[in-house]
């Protein structure tokens, strides 16, 4: 399968590494979810957009980096909202 | 100053130039990839709305209200028959939209073969299992049936 030999062991450090980063994305499930669905509506909408108006090409470059910039500025209120149900400034 | 790098006007058919240089031009011929073309992209404007609207409610609008989601606020929403069909349309849409992507990933990254077959297999099986679940579950809910919550209730 890896075209190598591969020993449990190493192979024990790889499935531990992988669970350790899927337990720590579920803890934040929500707002990783959350994060990914705003970039990938907004990237859609621009790519629709250069598919049907090609014009709009033009703005290829500012476009992509308007995407990344609002997906960030939009992640730090949603973020703090969702997140203040178990945030320690909230009394837990 | 002219911002960007100018690709337009384009020669040909643009849709099939693929100005978007993101996703992929628009199939040449007419039939099942050209139709999910289409649909990919009619499907992901419905599910911005869908989608976001979702999130927006049961992950923003809750906090932001002092709200809790227990089941009692599952049951209220779903005594409204509105948010029944859309959560069914969310799920419709969502996971046709999804797993198209997915196949197409798939045959990107993975060569023609048995790895290719097993994949798509998989995928079209748990597809299956969830739309049927998914669908079951939001039209059969009855919350006169509902059991006590809990195993230790």
């Amino acid at each position: 399968m890896f075209g190598y030999r591969i020993s449990w062991s190493q192979l024990a450090w790889y499935g531990h590494r992988l669970s350790g980063i899927g337990v720590l994305v579920y803890l934040f499930m929500q707002i990783v979810l959350m994060a990914a669905l705003v970039y990938h509506s907004l990237n859609g909408l621009r790519v629709i957009a250069m598919d049907f108006w090609p014009a709009t090409t033009r703005w290829y470059r500012p476009l992509t980096y308007a995407v990344i910039i609002v997906t960030f500025a939009a992640m730090v209120p949603l973020g703090l909202i969702m997140i203040t149900p178990y945030a320690p400034w909230n009394g837990r | 100053m002219a911002i960007g790098r100018k690709i337009w006007p384009v020669q040909g058919d643009p849709l099939r130039r693929n100005p978007s240089r993101a996703a992929r031009p628009r199939p040449s011929e007419p039939g099942f990839e050209r139709w999910m073309w289409y649909f990919t992209r009619i499907s992901g404007l419905l599910l911005v709305l869908l989608a976001m609207g979702h999130m927006g409610i049961m992950h923003v609008l809750v906090q932001l209200t002092g709200q809790e989601i227990n089941f009692a606020f599952v049951l209220a929403r779903w005594g409204n028959p509105f948010w029944r069909i859309y959560d069914l349309l969310l799920l419709v849409l969502a996971l046709a939209h999804g797993v198209n992507g997915a196949r197409i990933i798939i045959g990107d990254y993975i060569e023609r073969g048995g790895l290719r077959s097993l994949l798509m297999g998989i995928l079209l099986a748990v597809t299956f299992v969830w739309l049927l679940l998914g669908i079951f579950v939001i039209l059969t809910f009855n919350p006169d049936g509902a059991p006590a919550i809990g195993p230790f209730s």
